[in-house]
């Protein structure tokens, strides 16, 4: 009787895995071969065929006859904005997060709201102030512009705080204090090692975000060739009229083919991060480290 | 990172080096700020002073103080009404359902850890992945009846064509199928890090018990978590009260069909970018932010999310 | 006290900070700096700007590519605005309705031509073809491509079913229900977002967006202008011979292929860019006619969707001339002007543009009568406006929506009426 009820349990636990999976897993399996179709296949054959691994070369090639290839050049810009953010970020997050979950100190409440305050604070708000400050400091336009505020990552601390809190008992810290450690060591020695997977977590939502950030750079850059992956992307899809016919003719080879391939081009490095980024999630934490 | 880390020190350093207070060793205090100084520099330089701007911005018009003018003029807007409502009925559909697939797909994928678990995790992050003019796309194809894997589905919503699915009352649906697809991957994979990380002492004292996997979850697993949700609920609430990504995504797809001030979010944009008005879109900006703060107060002092574990303990 | 120790660390972190912004400094010129011409164009004019820059190689210019984001530059130049720096001494537009924004006192980055381009070379333009750059009797822009509409018609389907062009919009409609009856499943138009409004309402005069100064607009569809539009699409719309699909929906692509475009009066640029690429449909059928006329008029007019715009900036200083110059050769070099994408707006140019698109296999017959009719016949009345985005949401909102649940048209256009100037009022105009 209850065999057969973990069974069945056991069955519609792998079927909703499964429907979710399917759900979420056909659009990028759309995406995944539509560069290998034509751009007549893709509206007229049906959904998910395979059209040639040729093609995908082909629609490379197109893609990279935009400017001279600038696609290529975009692509550093991103991975340098994106990896000195997010190594910036985790140099601010996990310290801050430690301070914030484990000492009480004046000013800690009120670090902790007006982090939640800038969180979730509307972008369009910032869009002006955060430009003149650039300004101000003659930044605008150069790399720092897009770093620095992408570096602020409230969003980062918060998963830090969080991971402190639940996972580092404070017994720990009172038996290092014992032994004479002084506080900063009780970061370096005890609170650090058990902060990988939040590192983990933070490094790769924030490097999504940098990755994907359209607004501060769209922003702060002028100049194509400083543009990100994202920005440059949306320069060259939509004067080329590539997603849908509305806008831009440019006399290049850039069509729905080409667009799905630069789709994945911006989103491959996203998931590589994930696979990392779940390496280090996996590592068991504290696993009864303590006891009493 | 020079120009940084220049400036620093003597902020750091222009701390009274923290008086003993109640006896407490002032390195203490010490060691507190030069961990968390330089994010509170941060946050200072890139969160408040722009918010502080932008409070100031929305009394200012032409260059002069002007009062309420600015909030008054957005008030009176008469695309005001219609996002706002779009964006209720979205949170209304939206929330519940993000958070009940986050938290069952979380569950179910943390009962049975392993390979496959993993796998179905960046299965289920990967439309999240898929950003700008490729997500116009790739979603622009998705709602096509005639080369969408979905098409069966669309068929028997009656759509026929992308323009059909853009219009009536299959938007918001759609709106809301999006933002799920979109939203979920993510905060599965922080509650599930957040799952696994629990003292496995404390779930195998509860399989000892013979406590159901329903009750473990129920009972155990979930009030631990709960500050994550807690979390989750807060960032997704902004998020979804300031839904902006969606519909611009379906604005690049089929420009035209839907209205590029949809939503709230998106009226403060075009406020800030096609109008130039930043008293407008900070004022704007500051309302929604205020919607969702009072959303995060309330989801803060029921879960008591901010306590360290020693206040904690009563 | 330790809110002090709070509020010391936040005073000492903003005299820092104001030590930052004094040692910052920043860049105050406009264009450039060092006094280059810098130039915005888009990815199709880079390859022409690039031409001009190497002809001059005196001149000191700096060539950005920027994308045709509706707001992309509005945004950009009200970001100069604020820092008094960074402004582009050449723009293209891609939107040309932006024009309004840009040339608005708000904004006052456009700079007047009147006095830098003389008058006997804005005449060399398409007549009326300036209106859209034009407020207040000073003009703010030169064009660089026009989209005249005319009727696009499948020529083998026509001989098919043994039917005639229709020559007024009387015969268009018969012409229209008289294939909804005998082939259902054909369309003769599409009326969805600028494609409807502008083809249909565009042409015909109706004064949704008639500018008669930078912060005044006239908009009155109770007129007959209006009205008879509404009455020529009703039965259209009731037998379904008319489609709200837009054009640039794939589902679209379904009229292209089945053969079930018969007739689609749209802009010039629909026949290099939608009919073969988007709706998929075959060499030779293709052809071009006047759009009809309406009764008491004797001539077609054509209406408008789209067409590219150059800009001058008003803080050009003494790079203006080298900005105007750059403008003038762009938009009025026939050799240039010949080889770009889409109608020149350039009469000359587009003569010589004319050319190939006449021996062009892909038409039934030489499209350029009709096209060059219809860039010789733009209906006056159609300015650019800051609510753009809006007159298109709203046309979709009223009459797309009236034609789909077949309702009253002209119920529909009171609903447009109060929506086109809820529009314009936000966007600062006075509704006259």
């Amino acid at each position: 009787m209850s065999e057969a009820m973990t069974a069945v349990s056991r069955g519609a636990r792998a079927l909703y895995l499964l429907g979710a999976a399917v759900f979420f897993g056909l659009p990028l399996l759309w995406l995944l071969l539509a560069p290998t179709r034509t751009a007549d296949d893709l509206t007229t054959g049906s959904p998910l065929d395979f059209g040639s691994l040729g093609q995908v070369g082909e629609a490379w090639s197109h893609l990279t006859s935009y400017n001279d290839g600038e696609i290529t050049l975009w692509i550093g810009n991103s991975v340098i904005y994106a990896a000195a953010s997010v190594v910036l970020a985790l140099l601010l997050c996990v310290p801050a997060g430690y301070v914030l979950a484990k000492q009480e100190f004046a000013g800690r409440r009120v670090l902790l709201t007006l982090s939640v305050v800038t969180m979730i604070m509307p972008p369009a708000a910032l869009v002006l102030p955060l430009y003149l400050e650039m300004s101000a400091l003659g930044l605008t336009g150069t790399v720092w512009s897009v770093i620095l505020p992408l570096s602020f990552y409230p969003f980062g601390v918060y998963l830090a705080f969080l991971h402190f809190q639940a996972n580092l008992p404070d017994s720990l810290l009172d038996a290092a204090r014992v032994d004479g450690a002084s506080e900063l060591r009780l970061f370096w020695s005890v609170a650090l090692p058990l902060a990988r997977p939040v590192i983990a977590l933070i490094a790769f939502f924030g490097f999504v975000r940098c990755w994907t950030d359209f607004f501060l750079p769209f922003v702060m850059l002028s100049d194509d060739r400083t543009f990100t992956l994202q920005l440059g992307l949306m320069s060259l899809l939509q004067s080329t009229g590539a997603v849908n016919n509305s806008s831009g003719f440019a006399d290049l080879d850039i069509h729905q083919p080409e667009a799905a391939l630069a789709g994945l081009v911006a989103c491959a490095p996203l998931l590589i991060g994930f696979v990392l980024a779940q390496r280090f999630l996996r590592t068991g934490l504290l696993a009864g480290a303590e006891k009493g | 990172m020079k120009t940084l880390t220049t400036p620093r020190p003597p902020t750091v350093r222009a701390v009274p080096p923290a008086r003993p207070r109640r006896g407490r060793r002032p390195a203490r205090a010490t060691a507190v700020w030069i961990l968390v100084g330089p994010y509170a520099l941060f946050l200072a330089v890139f969160g408040l002073a722009p918010a502080g701007y932008a409070l100031w911005t929305s009394f200012v018009h032409d260059g002069s103080f002007s009062g309420a003018r600015n909030w008054t003029a957005v008030l009176d807007d008469y695309r005001l009404g219609d996002a706002a409502t779009h964006v209720t009925t979205y949170l209304l559909l939206w929330l519940p359902i993000l958070l009940l697939t986050v938290l069952s797909l979380a569950f179910t994928l943390h009962a049975r850890p392993g390979r496959t678990s993993r796998a179905l995790q960046l299965v289920y992050y990967l439309p999240g992945a898929v950003t700008g003019s490729a997500a116009a796309l790739l979603w622009l194809f998705m709602i096509s009846p005639d080369s969408s894997p979905f098409s069966p589905l669309l068929k028997l919503m009656d759509i026929e064509s992308a323009t059909d699915a853009l219009s009536g009352g299959s938007l918001i649906a759609l709106l809301t199928v999006m933002g799920v697809a979109v939203h979920a991957g993510g905060w599965i994979v922080v509650l599930y890090g957040a799952l696994n990380a629990l003292p496995k002492d404390v779930l195998e004292a509860a399989q000892v018990d013979g406590a159901s996997a329903w009750r473990t979850m129920w009972h155990v697993k979930l009030p631990m978590v709960r500050t994550y949700v807690a979390f989750v609920l807060i960032s997704s609430f902004a998020s979804g009260s300031q839904v902006f990504v969606e519909p611009t995504v379906l604005t690049t797809a089929a420009p035209g069909q839907i209205s590029p001030t949809w939503s709230v979010n998106q009226l403060a944009y075009v406020y800030a970018t096609q109008d130039g008005d930043f008293g407008k879109a900070a004022a704007l900006s500051l309302a929604m932010l205020a919607i969702g703060l009072l959303a995060a107060w309330i989801v803060i002092t029921r879960t008591r999310m901010y306590a360290t574990n020693s206040t904690d303990s009563r | 006290m330790k809110r002090w120790h709070a509020a010391f660390l936040a005073a000492a972190m903003a005299l820092v900070l104001s030590g930052c912004g004094g040692t910052g400094g920043g860049v105050s010129s406009s264009g450039g700096g060092k006094g280059e011409l810098l130039v915005w164009v888009d990815n199709t004019r880079m390859a022409a700007a690039q031409q001009y820059k190497k002809a001059h190689p005196d001149l000191k210019m700096r060539i950005v590519t920027i994308p045709p984001d509706a707001g992309y530059v509005p945004t950009k130049i009200s970001l100069a605005n604020r820092t008094k720096s960074g402004w582009p001494d050449v723009v293209f537009l891609t939107n040309p309705a932006e024009v309004a924004t840009l040339s608005s006192e708000k904004f006052g980055y456009a700079a007047p031509l009147d006095d830098l381009v003389p008058a006997s070379v804005r005449d060399g333009f398409a007549p009326g073809a300036l209106d859209t750059c034009t407020f207040d009797g000073k003009t703010y822009c030169l064009r660089n491509d026009i989209a005249p509409t005319v009727l696009w018609y499948d020529a083998t389907l026509m001989t098919k079913y043994g039917y005639q062009v229709p020559k007024t919009w009387a015969e268009y409609q018969q012409t229209g229900l008289k294939a909804a009856k005998e082939h259902p499943g054909v369309i003769v138009g599409a009326v969805n977002g600028k494609y409807g409004a502008g083809t249909y309402f565009g042409s015909s005069g109706c004064p949704t967006r008639d500018t008669l100064s930078l912060t005044k607009v006239h908009i009155d569809l109770t007129q007959p202008n209006c009205t008879r539009v509404a009455d020529l699409l009703q039965p259209l719309a009731e037998k379904k011979a008319i489609t709200t699909v837009g054009p640039i929906d794939p589902a679209f692509s379904k009229f292209g292929k089945g053969h079930k475009i018969l007739m689609l009066p749209g802009p010039a640029w629909f026949g290099d860019f939608m009919f073969a690429p988007a709706f998929k449909v075959p060499e030779g059928r293709i052809a071009a006619a006047p759009m009809p006329t309406w009764p008491g008029e004797s001539k077609p007019y054509a209406g408008q969707v789209g067409g590219g715009a150059f800009l001058v900036s008003a803080h050009a200083g003494d790079r203006t001339k080298d900005a105007t110059d750059l403008v003038r050769w762009m938009t009025t070099d026939v050799g240039l002007q010949a080889r770009q994408p889409t109608y020149p707006a350039f009469t000359a140019a587009a003569n010589k543009w004319g050319e190939a698109k006449s021996k062009d296999p892909y038409y039934a017959s030489d499209p350029m009568p009709a096209l060059t009719a219809a860039a010789g016949a733009l209906r006056a009345g159609f300015g650019a406006v800051r609510y753009e985005a809006d007159w298109q949401t709203s046309f979709n909102d009223t009459l797309g929506k009236a034609v789909d649940s077949g309702g009253n048209l002209r119920t529909a256009l009171d609903g447009w009426q109060d929506k086109l100037e809820a529009a314009a009022r936000t966007s600062g105009y006075t509704v006259g």
